[in-house]
């Protein structure tokens, strides 16, 4: 019928179809412009910078040595080096990272077991436990210096906690004061901020079909059989999503530096902290390169960790999923 | 199909006796519960009775020493202290606004191709974006820090939102995008048979049924940014005239001439004041924040 051989028809068809398919996702690209945008400016053109950095002796204006020299003071362990300084404020930021998340994981999970229930006012319980995680972090270093504060010299000026251990008895304790305690003070301080880990997990609880339930009932299973075969397991994807995320989060801590700064004797020298102080506080201009350096192997430790776990996270319960 | 059963009065004592038992046992179960329930109340409530009743004490009171849970005496005065932060106040909610409006908005627009195209190289941009969350902000902060310098940003409030226009961050965009896969493909499929174009589907369709996770990450954005101290540390530099609430609290805080203790009833009612901010967003949008815990935790 018609006039065009079949050939050059296709041709035509399937230079049309391509120039479809570039314009969709041109289309598409579109749409990620921001996103892609602000990486290069914001994020790849610092990663790139960060490194020469790294690699220098940049003071903030110009570049005369490039080397792997920083990381060579980093691993110096001679009694002046930095070594010492570096790996004890990585040890510090490790021990925090462990303490707090275990504390906060297990304990925000024994509180949504213990909120899961029907009983009358249990949504404003709940959303009394929440409350604390909403106060500003500096309002909370506030708080915590107060209530923990000692004075082992005038024991009526101590803070309220040791004015009650003293009231029942007991020793006034150190807390911030000394480089032992204040690392467990400050862990202990998230207790409060567990609201948020027990809000998640009773949405996971809520995610659990209740089938599961009805049938292990039928078979006989008492709570702790349910509990140990059904909610726990069910809960390890989210389980294991809070624990990549929290550590990443832990590892970079920075906001106790408003209310407890580096802490007694280096005892709360995170290594964000580290960080910042060696780049912006210490000198003038500050060792630049030096902290980008530690910045490095701070992103080779995180990236090393979360590589670890994907390997490791055999044991997570994907089942029941609907993707 | 309601066939009541006959029951002998005998049987009818017996089930009552077995019922009376269980409703014993019930109710001592009840006092447990909310035993252990107001023990948690008491204990998760004590930062902010702790803070609102040292806001309310005299100086000469903290002067005495010998620390106490309830003020002996009241000082409302105490709370004149927000006037000193007035301008901070006004400088934080121009950032947390800008921050709060524009990061949500274009974490939409970048998670709509994710949600609902395939196009070319979808999977690596996936995973490019998600590695940028291993990214640790340290080994940005310095080389940053002096792209703001050239960018003439160092000592301008706009340092504290330029950030915002350019996606809100790869876990917001996952989290809409996890969002968008619940919207059914079927409305913008609709749409595109009536001839609109991916702009309209996604601003006239997908968008506004998104409000709720844009809620989410405004309230967020602003709760986050409402007393961050370390981005304004890095780039307000001097300006004091910049400074955002939560630095000119922490200088206030650390000057020494304020770290005494009669002062810290004046630093209490600050602290009050600036939780009110996260408290109120959140009683009010309560349903909202509680359902975006859930996506966010739930699809991870």
């Amino acid at each position: 019928m018609k006039s065009k051989t079949l050939s050059s028809e296709n041709a035509a068809l399937s230079r049309k179809r391509a120039l479809r398919s570039l314009k969709k996702n041109l289309v598409s690209y579109s749409f990620l412009l921001p996103f892609i945008v602000g990486t290069l400016i914001f994020t790849l053109y610092p990663i790139v910078m960060s490194l020469l950095y790294a690699l220098s002796n940049f003071n903030g204006t110009r570049i005369t040595q490039i080397g792997f020299f920083n990381f060579g003071y980093i691993f110096d362990f001679s009694e002046f080096g930095w070594g010492r300084r570096v790996f004890g404020s990585l040890g510090v930021t490790f021990l925090y990272v462990i303490g707090n998340m275990t504390l906060s994981l297990v304990l925000s999970y024994l509180l949504a077991l213990f909120l899961h229930r029907n009983i009358p006012a249990i949504r404003a319980i709940r959303v009394l436990c929440y409350l604390p995680c909403l106060i500003p972090g500096i309002a909370s270093g506030v708080i915590w210096t107060d209530a923990f504060s000692t004075n082992l010299a005038d024991p009526s000026m101590n803070g309220l906690f040791n004015t009650w251990l003293m009231k029942l008895g007991l020793e006034p304790m150190t807390f911030f004061t000394a480089a032992s305690t204040s690392l467990p003070t400050l862990i202990f301080t998230g207790l409060w901020g567990i609201g948020g880990g027990m809000i998640m997990w009773l949405a996971a609880f809520g995610n659990i079909s209740p089938e599961l339930y009805e049938a292990a009932k039928m078979d006989g299973a008492g709570y702790f059989r349910r509990l140990f075969f059904i909610t726990v397991p069910m809960s390890t994807p989210i389980l294991f999503y809070n624990v990549v995320t929290s550590m990443i989060g832990g590892l970079q801590v920075f906001g106790t530096y408003a209310n407890y700064g580096v802490g007694v004797e280096d005892s709360l020298h995170f290594i964000a902290i580290r960080i910042y102080i060696t780049a912006f506080q210490n000198t003038f201009p500050g060792n630049y390169g030096l902290a980008c350096a530690m910045a490095w192997i701070l992103f080779v430790i995180i990236a090393a960790l979360t590589l670890v776990m994907f390997k490791t996270g055999g044991w997570i319960q994907y089942g029941e999923g609907d993707e | 199909m309601t066939d009541e059963q006959i029951i002998t009065t005998g049987e009818a004592e017996f089930i009552a006796e077995i019922k009376k038992r269980k409703q014993r046992r019930q109710a001592g179960y009840y006092v447990a519960k909310y035993a252990v329930a107001v023990i948690l109340v008491v204990f998760f409530m004590f930062p902010y009775l702790f803070m609102v009743n040292k806001s309310l004490m005299s100086a000469s009171e903290l002067l005495a020493g010998d620390a106490h849970f309830f003020p002996h005496h009241f000082q409302i005065s105490n709370y004149s202290i927000v006037k000193e932060f007035w301008g901070n106040i006004l400088n934080t909610l121009q950032v947390v606004l800008i921050n709060g409006f524009f990061g949500p908005l274009t974490s939409c627009i970048c998670a709509f191709p994710f949600a609902r195209h395939n196009f070319k190289g979808k999977k690596f941009m996936f995973a490019f974006m998600m590695s940028t969350v291993l990214l640790p902000t340290a080994v940005l902060m310095i080389p940053q820090y002096f792209l703001y310098s050239q960018l003439n940003l160092i000592g301008k409030l706009s340092s504290q939102w330029i950030g915002a226009f350019w996606g809100g961050g790869a876990l917001n965009i996952f989290l809409v995008i996890q969002f968008m896969r619940t919207i059914p493909k079927d409305v913008d499929n609709a749409a595109r048979v009536d001839g609109a174009n991916e702009y309209q589907i996604f601003l006239f369709i997908v968008f506004p049924l998104c409000f709720n996770v844009f809620l989410y990450m405004a309230i967020g954005a602003v709760m986050g940014l409402w007393m961050d101290f370390q981005s304004p540390l890095l780039y307000l530099g001097n300006a004091q005239d910049q400074y955002t609430v939560g630095l000119a609290f922490y200088y206030y805080y650390t000057s020494s001439s304020n770290v005494s203790s009669n002062m810290q009833n004046r630093l209490m009612a600050m602290c009050v004041v600036m939780s009110l901010v996260p408290l109120l967003l959140f009683l009010v949008f309560q349903k909202q924040m509680i359902g975006g815990i859930k996506i966010g935790g739930l699809k991870g």
